[in-house]
């Protein structure tokens, strides 16, 4: 399979710090990848690493099959990264469209082309009527939009963002993030993004990876992780009339659930193996002329499983 | 590889003269060596008519004093510009974080280098050469009226090459002491304590210039700049090994 990034047993120290500890991930093609993980968890070290703003104490990094270590050259012209606090990160002197055809040059991008997307990105961000002002006098947020569009300004195969969505508002980043969304369909793109932001996260990426203390500790689909960390599965039960302590008591004498309680008008029981059991207590309710108006899973968001892995709620 | 440090250069250059610090600096070194150049041409020439000896010995005297006077303006002065274009493009960069993106993108670290240099060094030449010229033709343009048997003894030959060569040296100078001190110093301000270590050999040039019509001059001068040309060919390699992203960033 094809994996544009590829990272093998990296550890990057500061002194003593050890921000990144042994981590072993691989991002393929056209994947969004999300990096979860409390703050000082490694997230920016290992998008500064990979990067090549940052040597690897011990391991390697490969983008595009060029490693950030003997061929840095290489590596930076295939990405474009948005760094953490990206937003005051620009040439004030220049004025916003300057600033990304100063970028849009150093990545060698052809004049008309680069002409064509720098209006393209500054009309999707909404920046157009911004562009001959100088980013000094831009709120945070315009700031960072502009960030964005200098990280994208060269279309390049791998997208490096580090908070990407922080100081926007809700509509903007939806917008970021559908735009994300098809970037990456088709493959055209691989994005790798830090964020604190888990349902962004969970609407977003393919697949996310949660690290703390610098260790990787869990990598898969947000659908996955859930399954992995919630073999006991939580249903909601609503009925159409009266009668939920008779309900509660029939779950209850079947033996097949772990807990069962009334909760706002609604049974609420947990269970294990829900595929087998769900059909037998249905049954058992109906048979004892009780009418199951709605029988709904009480799905854990990615920030449940986020307080799960990350042990927040110990 | 000039490309794309030419491109970066000639950014650079129009960011450096939005920059409030850096922007009346031309002017002051023209001023200064400009009004000076006059002060000195008319003291060294009043006396020609005051005590009135024999001509030669006067253009002899006026040969000597005007060099002599001269040569802190043609070298040390302006050698403040690319110091501080140097400090705000590297160290500043590096202040504001604008250096972050910068070196994400594909540039080399020769181009960067080299792309700093030009920065420095395209002002830095021009406002030597455009102060030095000005000077040249007022005081010889004063001469015309004032003491026709002075025009054309200043500058010499040696004056001349002097301040041709000299600022291209010094840009080169600076960016590497910048360079390498990039590593540990995040402030300006700092910088140009650093940057100010430069005023060394250029006064080294500013007193060989002073030994001009001894005979030894052009062998001082040779050796100066020859000096000056390894100083800055060891620094710039020094600095390109010791230019290192990771270092640079770690501090940010
Ligand atoms: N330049 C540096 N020098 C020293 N220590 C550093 C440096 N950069 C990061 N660290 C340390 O490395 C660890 C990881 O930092 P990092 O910035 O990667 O965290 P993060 O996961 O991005 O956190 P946040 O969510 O707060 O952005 C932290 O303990 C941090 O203090
Ligand atoms: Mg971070």
């Amino acid at each position: 399979m094809d994996v544009p990034i590829e990272i093998k047993n990296l550890t990057k120290t500061f002194g003593d710090i050890v921000a990144v500890r042994e981590v072993d991930l691989g991002v393929h093609r056209g994947e969004v990848f999300g990096f979860l993980g409390p703050n000082a968890a490694g997230k920016s070290t290992t998008v500064k690493v990979a990067s090549t703003l940052l040597a690897p104490t011990h391991g390697t990094v490969e983008i595009n099959g060029y490693d950030v270590l003997e061929e840095p050259e290489e590596v930076r012209a295939v990405i474009g990264l948005l760094p953490e606090d990206g937003a005051d990160t620009h040439y004030d002197r220049l004025t916003a469209a300057e600033n990304l055809e100063y970028f849009g040059r150093l990545y060698d991008v052809p004049k008309e082309k680069l002409e064509n997307r720098i209006e393209e990105l500054l009309e999707f961000l909404e920046l157009a009527d911004r562009r001959d002002n100088s980013p000094g006098t831009f709120s945070t947020g315009l700031k960072q939009k502009l960030s964005l569009a200098r990280a994208l300004v060269h279309d390049p195969p791998v997208v490096f963002l580090d908070e990407p969505t922080s100081n926007l508002d809700p509509i903007m980043s939806r917008k970021v993030r559908a735009f994300i969304q098809q970037m990456a369909e088709g493959s055209k793109q691989t994005y790798f993004m830090c964020t604190h932001l888990l349902s962004e996260a969970e609407h977003l990426c393919d697949r996310v990876g949660f690290i703390s203390h610098g260790r990787l500790v869990e990598v898969g689909r947000p659908a996955e992780l859930r399954r992995k960390f919630w073999t006991q599965r939580t249903f909601e039960l609503q009925l159409a009339a009266t009668g939920l302590t008779k309900a509660q008591s029939i779950i209850k004498s079947t033996g097949l659930v772990l807990s069962v309680q009334i909760e706002n008008k609604r049974v609420v029981y947990v269970v294990e193996k829900a595929e087998q059991k769900n059909p037998e207590i249905v049954r058992a309710l109906v048979e004892a002329g009780l009418a199951v108006v709605e029988l709904r899973e009480r799905i854990p968001s990615l920030e449940d499983v986020y307080l799960k892995v990350i042990g927040g709620d110990s | 590889m000039l490309r794309k440090s030419w491109m970066m250069a000639k950014t650079e250059i129009r960011m450096v003269f939005k920059n409030k610090q850096v922007k009346g600096i031309p002017v002051f070194i023209i001023a200064m060596s400009v009004g000076f150049s006059i002060i000195f041409a008319w003291l060294g020439s009043i006396s020609l008519f005051a005590i009135g000896p024999e001509l030669e010995e006067f253009q002899m005297f006026y040969s000597l004093f005007m060099p002599a006077m001269m040569g802190i303006f043609i070298t040390a002065i302006p050698v403040m510009l690319p110091v501080m274009i140097a400090a705000d493009s590297i160290i500043g960069e590096k202040e504001r974080r604008t250096i972050i993106p910068l070196l994400a993108t594909p540039l080399t670290d020769a181009e960067l280098l080299f792309g700093k240099m030009l920065t420095a060094m395209i002002p830095g030449i021009i406002v030597a050469y455009a102060s030095f010229g000005l000077s040249v033709a007022l005081v010889n343009g004063m001469m015309y009226f004032w003491a026709p048997s002075l025009i054309w003894i200043w500058p010499s030959l040696l004056a001349t090459i002097q301040t041709l060569v000299m600022p291209i040296l010094f840009s080169a100078l600076a960016v590497g002491i910048m360079v390498i001190i990039s590593s540990r110093v995040g402030k300006v301000y700092e910088a140009y304590q650093w940057g100010g270590s430069i005023i060394m050999p250029a006064m080294l040039v500013a007193f060989s210039l002073m030994l001009e019509g001894t005979g030894i001059d052009w062998i001082i001068f040779g050796f100066v700049t020859l000096i000056l040309l390894v100083a800055v060919i060891g620094l710039f390699r020094l600095a390109l090994n010791l230019f290192n992203r990771d270092k640079l960033i770690t501090r940010l």
